[in-house]
């Protein structure tokens, strides 16, 4: 699974930090999605593409 | 599991290091004094950090996976342990189940025990889940 979570953030002008508190995460768990390191629940997706105001699809894709 | 049950299992923790370390220094047992402290340094170092103010999903995640590996070690070595502490009882010829060594089967019999309260709270905690999240109901 590949996202576009860091593309998002900063065509939205936000740090690391500040999506976390939007989202109510820790910095590191921003970081390890940008980083394809941790997959986040179905929850966090909804709330991160909410926030960016864009589908699930777009910023996630699915890779088999 | 939140924060503070979060900040109350890593209370529990330390409180068993630190009582652990007393009660070895007490009755002189310098090697499990030893072992306490590595384990309490090896559990600050790596486990307890300041910056885990937020208690989110992948937190949850990563403990579920160190649990997971803890218990895939840790049964199977007690499991293993237990037996290899009965055969030399069992068979009467090592010097093992004699004098002062005759307490490994004592100790073999207590990890069978615990490895069978072991599967009993795991058999019944996956019942008990399934029940919760939903059982496979056909139609």
């Amino acid at each position: 699974m590949k996202n576009k979570v860091k593309l998002f953030r900063t065509q939205n002008n936000l740090t690391q930090q500040d999506l976390a508190i939007k989202v109510g995460v820790s910095r590191q768990t921003i970081i390890a999605i940008e980083n394809n390191k941790y997959l986040p629940s179905i929850n966090l997706a909804f709330k991160l593409s909410k926030i960016f105001k864009t589908t699930i699809e777009k910023l996630f894709i699915y890779q088999p | 599991m939140n924060l503070k049950n979060h900040n109350k299992i890593n209370f529990n923790i330390s409180l068993f290091i630190v009582l652990s370390i007393l009660i070895s220094l007490i009755l002189k047992i310098f090697l499990l004094t030893a072992l306490s402290l590595l384990t309490g340094i090896l559990y600050l170092a790596l486990f307890h950090s300041k910056n885990k103010k937020i208690y989110d999903e992948r937190e949850v995640s990563l403990r579920q996976k160190a649990t997971d590996f803890t218990f895939s070690l840790f049964i199977p070595t007690l499991a293993i342990s237990a037996f290899l502490f009965f055969f030399p009882s069992l068979s009467q010829l090592s010097v093992f189940s004699k004098g002062e060594f005759e307490y490994l089967e004592s100790l073999g019999s207590i990890f069978i025990y615990l490895v069978l309260f072991l599967i009993a709270v795991y058999s019944i905690t996956y019942f008990v889940l399934l029940n919760q999240i939903g059982k496979n109901h056909e139609k």
